[in-house]
């Protein structure tokens, strides 16, 4: 039985030094309190800055290239394709893209999916209560949740693959939030992020 | 616990009927029901499921509107809409009151207001009975009739000797009831005059917000109605019902005038043939006015015109035909253009027996309507007699809902979150306009299915029941089980620049309904009676159950807010439908009425994003119980008081059961002439 482990081990170490790259372990982490704010919305146009997130380094960032995707109120968009026409959106510089898989956060293995990149018909992640990552309820709780099930797939700008559950839109992620308590645009979410480049495996 | 008490029952059911009971030969004769059939028959012989509520229960109850009765029922559920504060719907059979018709003396009422028709709106004392068919009846009710129908027969027949019955309820949040009711018969002709004062100040269960749960209302109703035999072959029938509810809220002033007029004439011909002309109006007015300023802020103004002409004939076999005409018409604040429609039907009615023990209804009935493909609706029902005391009905009927004027003709843009809501013959016209202004980001659905035609939304109901029927027990087992297709729910069709959503209707969803009626009636002795009645329900949306199944409807854990596929066993069905229901009622000496009324948990709406509710959505409503008593006594001998206490566990549940207030009392008198 040992001998079978060790022969396992050197197999593995073999395998991996005969590729000239290392394969380097996928980072797996959550984000919590990513602010989004935004001005505008009830009719009036939707104005202000993105947040950008950058998956390789784990955290938002201000930088005009150096990001993956970026959120404001409840729209997300991706550093890649063109802008949707609303306004104050970053320009796009790298070749970021998404998709929608159903399924829990465990059970996306793979990045193996059709993506899109934002466009002038519309953000990749679609926004709309339905539509895309998250359920609007309207009267008489007017609470934003993440669907259920939805889980984010993004290639990064740099082809690099990552995965994200939406877990909260708002602040400190409260169970049974409550839209006229707790402050929104605050989100939590689990991402697996795949740093080797051109590898769709997510698990 | 409910397989416990389907053994229980069956238990039951073999003792009695092991024993060997002589056949003998009483039927009840001074007993009709007329909702079955459209003429009179024997209560104990219609081969439907059915309830038949007597005026003498309603006043041994203290029940002042239709609601407050029909809520005492095995099955028959208040629902409070939460759109429209202090608005309820009725539930029968796990089915929604959109699906349910109400009528008086068979005619339909109209104003629905978001599907509801106001029950409220009722009052009950010229009410001789209260007929309610559960399991769709549009064979002989058409459309609306698809999940049951609800019957009101006013009281018709009087003494010679003047009656005056006047009554007076005083009851928590001031709630005051007068009625006057005023009835002879004078030689030939029965005569009638019935006023009604109802007024409350409502109440509010959430002091933190701004708004009353219920707000302040008066309503006023009138009644007058005449029956004349002109000689034994012809004779006539003419009511009118007045009714006028004002109800004032934070901002807006809202008023109902309601009218209707009810006129019959009624021709003995040879051999049995009787003909039936009748003709009736009804129309309903709602305006709604901001307070500042006194201007309209909504109008509904629903107007219904119906000629129909029967024949029947009244021998052993009972046949009926019938043909009418309905023109409405609808102005509504809401809709683009007033909206004018026809509707033409044909009914036709079979009442057979086959030999002594088989009774069968059979009935067919074709509705050719303006703005939709024409239906026909058939029921077969049968009754079988397996002895005296013991019998089997069977029942399998069409229904059908017609998409509503809302599903057609819907033009609305909410101002302040901004998505647009379009009736089926709206959506080309209202997305082209959207697209003039740029306010279309992109259409999501084929443009060639937009404005096309909605059908109706249709059902298959099945009942099947065993009745027994003893000296001192009644019991009935009845099966149920409602199939509706191409229910019409909203869409999304397009996406808007502002980020929302422009809706459509379509015929999409499939629901399911079906489970267990028990229902148990004990004459313990000559003063004491007692009721023990039992519903077990399943009510679903048949695809989400699939998705279910195959493990694609997912939730949220609650510790770490992550994933998980739901089980069935963690999904509620459709909202507000409780698994177990429990109806007890006792009484005794005609005086001491104890009433019970139980529900399991149920859901109300989706809170964690999956569109479906499961346990782990907090709008769980826990198990509940109802309990309510009335006593009353004569304090002289034509001056009756009542006392009566509802809810007197004092249930409530502040957030997801708005129509319930809690503990109240109330105390009435009657005093009759």
């Amino acid at each position: 039985m040992n001998n079978i482990k060790y022969l396992f081990i050197f197999l593995l170490i073999f395998t991996s030094c005969s590729d000239d790259e290392e394969i380097l372990p996928s980072v797996s982490s959550t984000y919590s309190n990513l602010h989004a704010p935004q001005s505008g919305g009830m009719g009036q146009p939707i104005t202000g800055d993105f947040t950008k997130f950058d998956f390789s380094t784990g955290m938002t960032t201000t930088d005009a290239n150096d990001w993956d995707i970026a959120f404001r109120g409840t729209t997300i968009i991706v550093n890649g394709g063109a802008s949707t026409g609303t306004n104050d959106e970053p320009i796009r510089t790298g070749a970021a893209a998404a998709g929608i898989a159903s399924g829990t956060f465990a059970s996306v293995i793979s990045a193996d999916i059709a993506m899109t990149q934002d466009s002038a018909t519309g953000p990749a992640i679609q926004s709309g209560s339905g539509n895309g990552w998250y359920n609007y309820s309207g009267p008489p709780t007017f609470i934003i949740t993440p669907i259920p099930g939805k889980i984010l797939v993004f290639k990064t700008r740099d082809d690099r693959y990552a995965k994200v559950e939406i877990l909260s839109y708002y602040k400190d992620a409260p169970a049974v939030p409550n839209a006229r308590v707790h402050e929104s645009r605050y989100y939590t979410f689990n991402y697996l992020y795949n740093p080797n480049k051109g590898n769709t495996d997510l698990q | 616990m409910r397989f416990t008490y389907l053994i229980f029952y069956i238990l039951i059911f073999f003792e009695i009927t092991g024993q060997n009971i002589p056949l003998n030969d009483t039927l009840k004769l001074d007993k009709v029901f007329v909702s079955g059939t459209k003429t009179e028959t024997l209560i104990s012989t219609p081969p439907l499921n059915s309830i038949i509520i007597n005026n003498k229960e309603i006043e041994n109850f203290g029940s002042l509107r239709l609601t407050d009765i029909l809520e005492e029922q095995l099955g028959l559920l208040s629902v409070p809409d939460y759109t429209v504060g202090g608005l309820e719907g009725i539930q029968v059979q796990g089915l929604s009151s959109d699906y349910i018709q109400i009528l008086v003396d068979g005619v339909p009422s109209v104003g629905r207001l978001s599907g509801n028709i106001d029950l409220d709106r009722f009052a009950l004392n010229n009410i001789k009975q209260i007929e309610v068919i559960k399991g769709p009846s549009s064979s002989l009710y058409g459309s609306a009739a698809l999940g049951g129908v609800i019957n009101l027969i006013t009281e018709k027949k009087f003494k010679e000797q003047t009656s005056l019955k006047l009554s007076q309820t005083f009851g928590t949040n001031s709630i005051f009831d007068s009625n006057i009711y005023l009835s002879k018969k004078i030689k030939k002709s029965n005569i009638s005059f019935y006023f009604n004062n109802y007024s409350n100040k409502g109440y509010d269960l959430d002091l933190e917000t701004v708004e009353k749960t219920v707000y302040p209302k008066n309503s006023s109703t009138i009644t007058a109605l005449v029956e004349h035999d002109f000689n034994n072959k012809i004779s006539f029938f003419q009511s009118f019902k007045f009714f006028n509810q004002k109800q004032s809220s934070q901002n807006i002033y809202s008023e109902i005038d309601e009218f209707s007029s009810h006129t019959k004439f009624t021709q003995l011909l040879k051999n049995k043939w009787k003909l039936n002309y009748e003709l009736y109006y009804t129309e309903f007015r709602n305006d709604d006015r901001l307070n500042i300023d006194d201007s309209i802020y909504g109008f509904y103004d629903h107007y219904l015109i119906k000629p129909e002409i029967r024949i029947s004939n009244i021998k052993r076999k009972n046949a009926v035909f019938g043909i009418a005409i309905e023109n409405e018409s609808l102005k509504r604040s809401l809709f683009e253009k007033n909206i004018k429609s026809e509707l033409f039907n044909a009914f036709l009615q079979y009442d057979l027996t086959i030999g002594d023990d088989i009774l069968m209804i059979l009935g067919t009935r074709l509705d050719n309507h303006s703005s939709y493909k024409s239906k026909l609706s058939s029921k077969i029902s049968f009754k079988y007699y397996h002895n005296d005391k013991i019998s089997s009905t069977f029942s399998i009927g069409q229904g059908f809902k017609s998409p509503d004027f809302r599903q057609l003709y819907l033009n609305f843009t909410n101002s302040s979150v901004g998505y647009s809501v379009f009736g089926k013959f709206e959506e080309l016209d209202g997305i082209n306009k959207l697209k003039n202004l740029n306010e279309i980001l992109n259409v999501i659905v084929d443009e060639s299915t937009l404005g096309g035609k909605l059908i109706p939304e249709s059902s298959v109901g099945i009942n099947f029941g065993i009745n027994m029927s003893f000296e001192k027990l009644n019991s009935r087992l009845n099966y149920f089980r409602n199939d509706i297709s191409n229910l019409i729910d909203t869409r999304v069709i397009a996406r808007k620049t502002n980020g929302q959503n422009v809706f459509g209707y379509v015929n999409i969803d499939e629901i399911l309904t079906q489970g267990l009626e028990i229902q148990n009636s004990y004459k313990l002795s000559n003063d004491l009676l007692v009721n023990l009645n039992y519903q077990l329900l399943y009510a679903f949306n048949k695809e989400n159950l699939s998705k279910i199944r195959e493990g694609n409807i997912y939730a949220r854990n609650p510790d770490n807010l992550q994933s998980i596929s739901l089980k069935v066993s963690d999904v509620y069905g459709l909202p507000n439908r409780s698994r177990h229901n429990f109806n007890f009622k006792l009484s005794y000496l005609e005086k001491y009425f104890f009433r019970l009324i139980y529900r399991s948990k149920y859901g109300i709406f989706d809170t964690n994003g999956n569109n479906i509710i499961d346990r782990f959505d907090s709008s769980i409503v826990p198990q509940s119980t109802i309990i309510n008593f009335s006593y009353k006594y004569n304090i002289f001998k034509k001056l009756e008081m009542q006392l009566t206490v509802k809810n007197a566990a004092n249930f409530r549940n502040v957030d997801l059961v708005p129509n319930i207030y809690g503990r109240e009392f109330y105390a009435r008198l009657n005093y009759s002439l």
